[in-house]
């Protein structure tokens, strides 16, 4: 809490505690041609999230960066935005900041919507988060499986991946291995604020360093 | 958490836009039990707002006074709270901080639920906030036809009676004679240094000033 006065805040969130399935089904179809707001339902919890402009800024520059480096490592990749997942067996829903197949992108390639109770959820989820939200996530993620989630705050990228039932703290990523929370967080932090090209440059320069590292596990 | 922010707002509003009215509908069922958050809609746009203290304290003592008021000057009353109004003919909703029936306490007293079709809006609809809401309430309340506004932000109590189809703002209350929006903002002003039970004894010393007007000098 101490950081939020120090941090501006890049988005503008309410919650609303006994919201039924009926009513976030019907939100949901309200508003399923547009990005925002998002929503997160977790049994009776809906959170409403109105990304502002910074947030977007992080998220296209983790976007390039993922991309470069799923490239780097010869990985193909479907970038599905914030596509919404939802599974009434939890009760719960989810559309991420942006979320990606990686291992698993020859089945989400093409595809127009997902099953989650039988097809798999995205390989990684990522989550720009300057203000803290009353939806515990990362619980929620678990409960779909999701094996891999970054978390940008506005300064750092933890990278954080599922072991058992829960989220473990890891310097690498387990999607593509010779990327690390601190390289990236580095390449998004600066994103915002360097020229574009001269940014794209240094974001081809470190993604190219990543095909010459050693041969992946 | 207590920033600057929260010690001045007395409530914080979150807007949706493009929300079907079937979509409200679904919500209200969630929340019909609940006085908060409070929901207002007008044609696609909801408005959620969640009432901080300052919000509760001068709503509740407004309504403390307007109880003293009619006890000492023998008005009848019927006092709704924030009951849920809403029209689909209007796609229009809201839930006041208050509302009072006077003239039509007869036609709503004992009644369970309102059908605004043939059930009169509230003579009188009392509204604590210093947030600026993205909804206009007054068009949607003359659109609901409510005779008498109160509006305190903190500082005054403005009241405004509907005039064909516009609120103008006017010194004293037709709904309850003999008050005024001066006399309240001073009551409403002294509230704040002043412990509940003798900010209420004073308001009834003031209210039996109403009920005898042939003994003020």
């Amino acid at each position: 809490m101490a950081t939020t006065k120090s941090q501006p805040t890049v988005e503008s969130r309410v919650v609303l505690s006994c919201v039924s399935w009926k009513t976030y089904e019907a939100l949901l179809k309200d508003h399923e041609n547009s990005s925002a707001p998002r929503f997160t339902y977790d049994r009776g919890t809906l959170e409403i999230m109105s990304p502002l402009p910074d947030h977007e800024v992080d998220n296209r520059c983790l976007e390039t960066v993922i991309d470069a480096a799923a490239e780097a490592h010869g990985f193909d990749l479907v970038m599905l935005g914030s596509t919404t997942f939802q599974r009434e067996d939890l009760v719960r829903g989810f559309e991420a900041d942006s979320c990606y197949y990686l291992a698993n992108a020859d089945i989400a390639r093409g595809r127009k919507s997902f099953d989650l109770r039988t097809d798999p959820p995205p390989d990684l989820v990522v989550e720009i988060e300057t203000s803290r939200s009353a939806v515990d996530k990362l619980v929620l993620y678990a409960a779909f499986g999701v094996p891999e989630v970054w978390r940008y705050d506005g300064r750092a990228l933890t990278m954080l991946v599922l072991k058992g039932d829960a989220y473990g703290p890891s310097p690498t990523s387990r999607a593509m291995p010779r990327a690390t929370s601190e390289a990236v967080g580095r390449l998004v932090r600066v994103g915002g604020t360097t020229p574009r090209r001269a940014w794209l440059a240094t974001v081809r320069e470190w993604a190219s360093g990543l095909g010459a590292g050693e041969v992946e596990p | 958490m207590t920033t600057t922010v929260l010690e001045t707002a007395m409530e914080t509003r979150f807007v949706l836009s493009n929300v079907s009215w079937e979509t409200y509908e679904c919500l209200m069922q969630d929340y019909e039990n609940s006085s908060a958050p409070r929901f207002t809609y007008d044609k696609g746009r909801l408005e959620i707002m969640s009432p901080l203290p300052d919000h509760e304290r001068y709503k509740r003592s407004l309504e403390a006074a307007i109880t003293i008021i009619c006890l000492e000057t023998g008005a009848h009353a019927e006092a709704l709270g924030s009951t849920t109004y809403r029209r689909e003919d209007l796609e229009q909703g809201f839930e006041p901080d208050s509302c009072y029936y006077f003239a039509n306490e007869n036609r709503v007293a004992h009644k369970a639920t309102l059908d605004l079709c043939g059930d009169p809006p509230p003579d009188l609809v009392v509204e604590v906030d210093n947030t600026r809401s993205s909804i206009d309430k007054l068009a949607l309340f003359a659109a609901f036809g409510v005779p008498e506004v109160w509006r305190y932000d903190g500082e005054r109590l403005e009241m405004r009676t509907l005039e064909s189809g516009r609120y103008t703002e006017i010194a004293e209350s037709r709904a309850l004679p003999g008050v005024t929006a001066e006399a309240l903002t001073r009551l409403l002003g002294e509230r704040g240094d002043a412990r509940l039970t003798d900010w209420l004894r004073a308001v009834r010393e003031w209210a039996l000033t109403l009920a005898e007007p042939e003994l003020e000098p």
